[in-house]
């Protein structure tokens, strides 16, 4: 049996998150954003799926397919609910993105075991935002007190 | 099992060997590196022209090289042990590259047909040997003929071997196939003599000259001593006009039970295209100067301090990029790293191991990501300064241009109707330029309370921090409340301005991706403007709405119109301008 919980992460309306997706077992970790009305659940269909950037990135670097089942899982970081990080216009969730990869590339070794980070660090040009570094900082210890 | 024997074809193996890849520089250098392995102090590369009126830029022109230095030299048994294929390496000493006894030969015959050496050990005792590709071909053997010293030679020996001991290499009839110019070939040995050969220049003083009068620079790829002049590289602050460094020398550990290390070190070199602003053509001498363009970047590999690796991108750790053309990184290995660095013949590439490529790979993560953001943040210095000038007459166009009061059609309304819509915007744009402020100065990373600013500063603020006296209507910021594309602002002094979001998509597309298309970013800033206006207008014209109606609308009407200018970018990325012309 596999057992599922669909909590918050499910509910993207009006909502943008961070997701970080994390296998120790395959000692992996997956970074993206979303201000997709289906939340980080409904984004996580397209990464898994065949041509899905998670799973080609997974690949690349594995060299052998995601067995989903076995020990993924998501952590969703809800973004404060302004325009800035609810719109289309992404400049801010990129940037967020951006600096939650970079520091979790830095600590990689800080945790055990330890991981590679697999997504692709796209540079924003609102990393000296404040505002954003803060929340980064914020999103990235919270993942690595609970890792 | 009885072995049995199995026959070779020397020709045919000679002829093989020759063309693993030589370029007439690489092969050159190899026969160079012999006389340094040899100890030489000063090493002659004399180039003969076959043709001696023809201009040096003339292809096909070469009659012969000579590579002669005054090293330990070779009397007749070393000689004969050197022209054996695969001859012995028991001389492979600590800063030897000669692996595999094929150097000598294979990179002659890539060049031309006939090998010479002459050489002495002592005494000015010279024994001169030649071997012929041709007639080994012919002859089905591989053979060498002893010569007796001509008056060429000896010409050679008085001029640069007084000491009476050395080695002259002659490479003879070189091919007419396609070879390059004397102009060409010196040119790039220049540069590469000097990268390979830095430590030896400039810790033991060795002297290399091509026809006399070039004498060989030490040429240090990473611009060290400039680095440490400048400091440590921060990228998000580097404007692109000094050598910094990335990560200064650190001692990485390739295998821990064996104990075997390497050192490594990384510059970010200066940005080309900023250096256009300074002068025409800045930028090419810059790429000149510091040699930086493709093939170039990447990783200088020193065995021993002395070159084996040029600009490796280390099968893929760097990647091939442009974004990547600064970087210039260098690792130090000693004999034992040699099974984790892996060398080809014609010593022009290495293979990591997977160890090896692990541990660099991890260790340079953070420096590649440094150096690529670095010169994308150049890149926006330099937009910025090139864009600032359509800005400036986009404000300059419209400095005198004063808009039409009333359109035809609407209504004069009450003077105590208008002032106090004023009022209400006024008492608005008071409260914006805090939250304009705050928001500024969050974008630089600075937490203030905006209630200690001066009015001038809030000013500043709001203009994008910009103190340019030009900029009177049209600011490109970068923040805009909501993260619009574009913001009206008002007071009495400015009158309707309008603040743009230069981090915004559509912005970026015009800004960025259209950087070279001026008339297109004064349209854009002057249609920017007249929005602006246009919707101040509307706050002090229209009386059948009231002025929050109006707020509403007006505010949505631009959150709806630049989420949709924003997702189009991201949909038709590859098809708005420039890429669409250049997909036709």
């Amino acid at each position: 049996m596999i057992k599922t919980e669909i909590g918050n992460s499910f509910d993207g309306h009006n909502k943008a998150y961070v997701y970080i997706w994390l296998s120790k077992r395959e000692q992996v970790v997956y970074v993206g954003m979303t201000n997709s009305y289906l939340g980080t659940l409904g984004r996580a269909y397209s990464h898994f799926s065949r041509k899905g950037q998670l799973r080609q990135r997974f690949i690349e670097l594995k060299g052998y397919y995601i067995n989903v089942s076995e020990d993924f899982t998501l952590f969703s970081f809800l973004l404060p609910q302004k325009r800035e990080y609810i719109g289309v216009e992404k400049s801010y969730r990129e940037a967020v993105e951006y600096l939650v990869q970079k520091r979790l590339q830095i600590n990689r070794s800080r945790v055990n075991p330890s991981y590679d980070v697999i997504s692709w660090v796209r540079i924003s040009p609102r990393t000296s935002n404040s505002e954003v570094i803060r929340i980064s900082d914020d999103i990235v210890s919270k993942f690595l007190a609970h890792y | 099992m009885e072995p049995i024997d199995i026959e070779i074809n020397p020709g045919r193996l000679l002829y093989g060997l020759s063309r693993i890849g030589y370029t007439t520089s690489s092969a050159l250098c190899d026969i160079i590196d012999n006389s340094v392995r040899a100890n030489a102090s000063e090493i002659n590369l004399v180039v003969e022209k076959e043709k001696k009126s023809f201009s040096d830029s003339r292809k096909n022109n070469v009659l012969e090289y000579l590579v002669i230095d005054n090293g330990d030299g070779m009397d007749l048994d070393a000689i004969k042990n050197c022209l054996v294929l695969g001859s012995d390496s028991r001389d492979y000493e600590e800063n030897t590259l000669s692996k595999f006894g094929l150097g000598l030969k294979s990179a002659s015959f890539s060049q031309g047909d006939v090998l010479e050496i002459i050489s002495s050990k002592e005494h000015g005792k010279f024994n001169k040997f030649k071997l012929s590709l041709p007639k080994i071909m012919e002859e089905g053997s591989y053979f060498a003929t002893n010569e007796t010293i001509n008056e060429t030679d000896q010409h050679f020996i008085n001029k640069y071997l007084s000491g009476g001991k050395g080695t002259i290499i002659r490479l003879g009839e070189i091919r007419k196939n396609n070879h390059p110019s004397v102009k060409n070939t010196i040119s790039v040995l220049k540069k590469r003599l000097g990268v390979i050969y830095y430590y030896f220049i400039v810790e033991i003083n060795l002297k290399i000259r091509i026809n006399d009068d070039i004498v060989i620079e030490a040429f240090d790829p990473l611009f060290a001593a400039e680095a440490d002049k400048n400091g440590n590289l921060n990228e998000n602050e580097w404007l692109g006009r000094e050598v910094k460094w990335i990560e200064k020398k650190q001692e990485l550990t390739l295998d821990d039970e064996l104990g075997i290390t390497i050192q490594i070190e990384a510059t970010q070199l200066p940005y080309p295209p900023i250096f256009k602003f300074d002068k025409i053509a800045g930028d090419s001498e810059v790429r000149e100067k510091y040699n930086i363009g493709a093939g170039n970047y990447g990783f200088y590999v020193y065995r021993n301090k002395r070159l084996i690796s040029w600009a490796s991108l280390l099968q893929g750790i760097i990647p091939y990029d442009q974004d990547f053309y600064s970087f210039r990184g260098r690792i130090f290995i000693e004999d034992e790293a040699d099974d984790f660095f892996n060398i080809d013949v014609k010593k022009s590439t290495i293979t990591l191991s997977d160890e090896a490529l692990n541990v660099i790979s991890d260790f340079i993560k953070e420096a590649k990501n440094k150096s690529r953001r670095a010169w994308e943040h150049a890149n926006e210095v330099r937009k910025n300064i090139i864009n600032k000038e359509p800005n400036e007459i986009a404000n300059k166009i419209i400095d005198d241009f004063d808009q039409i009061e009333l359109l035809p059609g609407d209504e004069i309304l009450e003077d105590d109707v208008i002032q106090g819509r004023v009022e209400m915007i006024e008492s608005d744009m008071a409260e914006k330029v805090k939250l304009i402020a705050q928001m500024a100065f969050e974008d630089k990373g600075q937490n203030i309370d905006v209630n200690d600013l001066s009015p001038e500063e809030l000013k500043t603020a709001l203009k994008g921090g910009e103190e340019n006296p030009n900029l009177k209507k049209i600011f490109r910021v970068t923040s805009v409340i909501d993260n619009h594309l574009w913001e009206p602002y008002y007071d009495t002094e400015l009158g309707v301005c309008v603040r743009i979001n230069k981090i915004h998509r559509f912005a970026r597309l015009i800004y960025e991706d259209n950087v070279d298309n001026n008339d297109l970013q004064i349209v854009f800033d002057l249609l920017l403007l007249q929005l602006a206006e246009s919707e101040m207008y509307a706050y002090k014209n229209i009386s059948n709405y009231s002025y929050e109606q109006l707020k509403t609308i007006l505010t949505e009407f631009r959150r709806i119109c630049s989420e949709f200018l924003a997702n189009m970018c991201r949909r038709l990325e590859n098809e708005l301008p420039p890429n669409f012309s250049r997909n036709d």
